[in-house]
């Protein structure tokens, strides 16, 4: 009998149209855990290198951790991995919403999708019923008319859907993966590979339990867990304002991306602010399967020129600052409807925001004429130019095309110049924060696998101080407060920990505002939760070194793609002082930087080139994995013992 | 001995008052802690302390007539 997990793992391939139950043992599941560890198994086990990310050998797979759909708060997250069509290298994203746990319900842990169907086609598993079904009727409708028809023809409005619009449709480099029309499988352009097998969805339903080891124990763990973030001030933030509660704070200290990361500051911020919506078009906060946090919002614009409907959801922080302040707009209502339509056409919001910020920059650097632009008049603070665009490059119309290939590619075709206006990590637009008043989130967007990701490890803020935020993470070792500017060996020590515990959070299931130090979620009942769900005798010890085994193994897959540590850097702007803000004429030192990564490379145990050792790969079980030469294992026992693992 | 205090997004809850910002009346030159201890702030729920308009810390000392601005620990997402 298993606990936390199902043991069921389906394989389709879409050429051939046949469907496969696998089943991974006990030891598997304990060792990968789920989510970002089941990705980074198949993708590193399954993919010959140098695929195309948009051809049939491209794997695309939906994971589940041994926590996702437990009944307690945080604990609603899959992850969909593939290689990227906009990095080249590891993908991963992560959503939460529903789809999760009722992909459990149905029975199963993951899903590895293969090949490429000829026609639109549409995933139905209900329970042992899976059905590979004909979607040509659906192929170019929003995710909002695909779902709604979905649920219509199978009679059913409790069907869960992952599923894209036309961005994926159009194969947009940086398309998402939606579910509930408002959660997204964001980043890394996955929807586009979902679209390049001519997949519109996977509609899942079940009606089955996941089986948990001491059912008795869960009541009592969730009531901690539920006391733990209600006390939490960072958590009671969530539920209050949303994500967009960052805005007037991170406008304050300097660092709200402004003008495509040229300022810090946005004068009339505060329009734009979570204050503002929570006082004008919040309809509901929302949230995920069994959470209490409910961070998400609901927002209504219904009279105006511009209406928005509270169906898909509202705009996070990350949307809101990538379309207005970063593209110097202050108008809250076109926002949201920004918003609304990329969830429509499932491109992602940050990606997209970065790609008109990236436009407008030329634009006004003449690079780019008004003719290029289809009579746009594509400058900072023209907020008419906004909605045309997201059209454009969810369609790939004109302009748009060139934006859907992502800033680097686009910057390549323009050219002149252009380069120096594309603000990527491995070819990855950056996040809403800007490194400058925290150099841990570059080092994080730098180390990332999966390109720039503010959600990789811990934001310095959360470990900057004295008090109660840094009082949870002691038992990870981090006792003493690092500024937030720092650069010492104390930052990327501290910087590697949280990241290996992220890690873990993206295998198990767990979303980032559950656990500390960015929810209030302790260490400790994490572990009692595992424990309890799994029935396995496990510890702190155990699931870093988890985190730490994924970590490794998507740092293995990029280098099979060639990526070098040169890829480990940020982009110039980054090095450069700001223009405008209170911290104006910060800079991050480049030297210090590039020193840093070093350090880092050295206490993961890899080499100078960022290549894990073979001593690490064996501590972390991965001999399968060890790029084997002849000499590393003359008579092949140590590929012998990783067929035991 | 009058300051004026700015509470912002999440620790509006600490403000006494419903004016934004508010005077408080002080006993005498404080700190930034002392002041925060005064309204029952938890340690460490602050992220940035502006004291007229520049940077400050917790062991800056407020003075007559100073303008105080609390924004609370952001953390990201």
């Amino acid at each position: 009998m298993s606990y936390g997990f199902l043991g069921r793992i389906i394989r389709v391939d879409l050429t051939s149209g046949s469907i496969t139950i696998e089943k991974p043992g006990e030891t598997f599941y304990r060792k990968y855990l789920g989510g970002k560890g089941l990705v980074a198994y198949y993708l590193l086990k399954e993919l010959p290198g140098g695929v195309d990310p948009l051809g049939p050998d491209n794997k695309l797979v939906f994971a589940t951790g041994v926590l996702t759909g437990v009944p307690a708060p945080a604990l609603p997250r899959f992850v969909v991995g593939a290689k990227s069509p906009l990095t080249g290298g590891f993908g991963q994203s992560e959503a939460g919403g529903f789809w999760g746990p009722e992909l459990k319900k149905a029975g199963y842990d993951a899903i590895i999708v293969e090949g490429c169907a000829e026609k639109p086609v549409y995933l139905y598993i209900k329970d042992d019923d899976i059905q590979i079904r004909d979607a040509q009727h659906l192929w170019g409708l929003e995710t909002g008319q695909a779902q709604e028809a979905i649920r219509w023809e199978l009679g059913d409005d409790k069907v869960r859907l992952a599923i894209i619009g036309t961005g994926g449709e159009n194969l947009v480099r940086y398309a998402c993966i939606i579910n509930e029309l408002k959660h997204a499988n964001g980043r890394n352009g996955l929807g586009a590979v979902m679209g390049s097998k001519k997949l519109k969805a996977i509609v899942v339903r079940g009606s089955g339990n996941i089986p948990v080891a001491e059912p008795e124990k869960i009541p009592g763990i969730r009531k901690d867990i539920i006391a733990e973030l209600k006390a939490y001030p960072l958590t009671q933030s969530l539920y209050e304002l949303g994500t967009a509660g960052a805005v007037i704070s991170l406008n304050a200290g300097g660092i709200l991306p402004t003008r495509n990361f040229n300022y810090g500051e946005l004068e009339t911020a505060e329009r734009i602010s979570g204050e503002a919506m929570a006082e004008t078009i919040l309809k509901r906060r929302e949230g995920c399967y069994a959470c209490s946090i409910r961070c998400k919002r609901a927002v209504e614009v219904s009279s105006g020129e511009i209406t928005v409907d509270p169906k898909y959801g509202g705009p996070e922080y990350e949307t809101i600052a990538s379309f207005g302040s970063l593209c110097q707009i202050d108008d809250l209502v076109l926002l949201a409807k920004a918003h609304e339509l990329c969830n429509k056409y499932s491109i992602d919001t940050i990606s997209t925001g970065c790609s008109i910020a990236f436009a407008m920059e030329c634009y006004e650097k003449g690079l780019l004429t008004r003719e290029d632009c289809d009579g746009l008049e594509v400058k900072f603070g023209n907020k008419d130019v906004i909605l045309p665009l997201i059209d454009m490059i969810a369609q790939r119309r004109g302009i748009g095309d060139i934006l859907a290939e992502g800033t680097h590619r686009a910057a390549k075709i323009i050219g002149r110049g252009a380069e120096d206006f594309a603000l990527t990590v491995k070819r990855q637009e950056l996040p809403m924060h800007d490194p400058r008043g925290k150099v841990a989130v570059g080092i994080g967007y730098a180390l990332s696998e999966t390109g720039a990701d503010h959600m990789t490890a811990a934001h310095d803020p959360l470990f900057a101080n004295k008090g109660i935020v840094l009082d949870t993470i002691f038992p990870l070792g981090i006792t003493k407060p690092v500024g937030e500017r720092d650069l010492t060996w104390e930052k990327i020590r501290a910087f590697m920990y949280l990241k290996i515990w992220w890690s873990f959070s993206d295998m198990a299931g767990i979303c980032h505002f559950g656990p500390v130090p960015r929810g209030g979620i302790s260490i400790n009942n994490i572990i009692r939760l595992l424990k309890a769900v799994t029935g396995w005798d496990t510890s702190l010890w155990e699931l870093m070194k988890a985190g730490e085994r994924s970590i490794n193994m998507a740092r293995l897959f990029n280098l099979r793609e060639g990526f070098t540590r040169e890829d480990d850097i940020l982009p110039k702007r980054l090095f450069t002082p700001l223009k405008k803000g209170r911290l104006k004429g910060v800079a991050i030192p480049e030297d210090e930087f590039r020193a840093i990564i070093s350090l880092y490379y050295a206490m993961m145990g890899w080499d100078e080139e960022g290549v894990p050792g073979k001593g690490k790969l064996l501590e972390l079980q991965l001999a399968e994995f060890l790029p084997m030469r002849e000499e590393d294992d003359p008579d092949g026992s140590l590929l012998d013992d990783a067929e035991l693992n | 001995m009058q300051v004026k205090i700015k509470f912002f997004s999440s620790l509006r809850k600490y403000n006494p008052t419903s004016s934004h910002p508010f005077l408080f009346e002080m006993p005498g030159e404080m700190t930034v802690q002392e002041l925060l201890n005064h309204f029952r702030v938890l340690p460490g729920e602050v992220g940035l302390i502006i004291v007229n308009g520049e940077i400050g810390k917790l062991d800056t000392v407020i003075r007559d007539g100073d303008s105080v601005e609390l924004y609370p620990l952001v953390g990201g997402g």
